[in-house]
């Protein structure tokens, strides 16, 4: 989903951080995406290359950490993880559930120097 | 050396979109965003929606495409004000263009805003505008598969509307499938069979966009 628009998001957010830290080469991003937003990693990879060439980035690479749909029920309380789109409570078989993990769009850190 | 950094990306739009949402409960005017592929009848629904409640409620529509004005020329019939949004190629519309899309409204005088998102299942559901809620259609015509594809959409949702029930016979929908799906996805979302042009099972769902009317944001 939106492969180049997060990619194109994530490079102001790097240039801000740059200035920010007077970093002059970008070495690595760590960025978390919650499994609920269907990003498609090579879509990513593809954007992410495009974007960075010509900028401190350019022979930079970027380390994706997918994080599984998390719920919690709030009926018992239990905190279960989904794969297979089943939305239910394991414990309970309780339908009013919170979605406690899995729409993340995160740069959880960048490494340079 | 590695910097912590924890921001989220696409923020801007979320932040835009919470500044619309708390703009509309100040007004005490409730927003829904219309979602579904290009062709499942979302123009329909809401021509049959606004004729349904032209003395029963005051409705502005936020109307989004790719280009052409040609739905909003078709929603324009019913009397409704009307703000025509096109993105030149963008394939969803953002809280940034609802917000001056609001601007043009005198929402004092309104009970509800009708968008309808470009015709797209994936991005829409990524992008909050700021609404009260996201009313998914979905038509026999597409596949019965959309709801385990796009399980994010018809989570969301608020409401479900399956079109063109009377074109079922001629596909190979599977309704019982596509009910387990959505059940699987979303076990209580109200889920409305209508044909929009055969004036078919629409009463339901008319009904229940009526009652949202009173409702307090």
């Amino acid at each position: 989903m939106h492969e180049t628009a997060i990619v194109q998001d994530m490079f102001r957010i790097i240039d801000q951080v740059a200035e920010e830290n007077q970093l002059k080469r970008i070495d690595r991003v760590n960025f978390v995406i919650g499994k609920m937003m269907q990003v498609v990693p090579d879509l990513f990879y593809f954007a992410f290359d495009a974007a960075k060439e010509g900028t401190i980035a350019e022979n930079s690479e970027v380390k994706l950490e997918f994080l599984p749909i998390k719920m919690k029920c709030k009926s018992c309380g239990k905190e279960f993880l989904i794969d297979n789109n089943v939305f239910y409570c394991p414990a309970c078989q309780n339908t009013d559930l919170d979605l406690i993990q899995g729409k993340e769009l995160l740069i959880k850190s960048i490494e340079g120097e | 050396m590695e910097i912590k950094v924890m921001k989220r990306v696409l923020d801007r739009n979320q932040d835009k979109a919470e500044q619309v949402r708390k703009l509309l409960k100040e007004q005490r005017v409730k927003m829904y965003n219309f979602i579904s592929s290009p062709g499942a009848g979302k123009t329909t629904l809401l021509e049959k929606t606004c004729e349904y409640l032209k003395d029963k409620a005051n409705i502005g529509i936020i109307e989004g495409d790719v280009s052409t004005d040609r739905d909003a020329q078709r929603l324009k019939m019913y009397g409704n004000p009307i703000v025509l949004i096109n993105t030149d190629g963008g394939c969803h519309l953002d809280s940034n263009s609802i917000e001056k899309a609001l601007s043009e409204f005198s929402l004092a005088d309104l009970d509800m805003i009708f968008v309808e998102n470009v015709g797209n299942l994936v991005c829409p559901s990524h992008f909050d505008l700021g609404e009260t809620s996201k009313i998914a259609v979905v038509s026999t015509s597409e596949g019965d598969d959309k709801p385990i594809k796009y399980p994010m959409l018809f989570r969301d949702a608020e409401a479900v509307v399956l079109n063109k029930m009377d074109l079922m016979e001629h596909t190979n929908f599977n309704y019982n499938l596509f009910k387990k799906d959505l059940r699987s996805v979303n076990p209580e979302v109200p889920l409305f069979r209508v044909s929009c042009t055969k004036d078919e099972g629409l009463g339901p769902w008319l009904e229940w966009i009526e009652g949202k009317v009173k409702v307090e944001l």
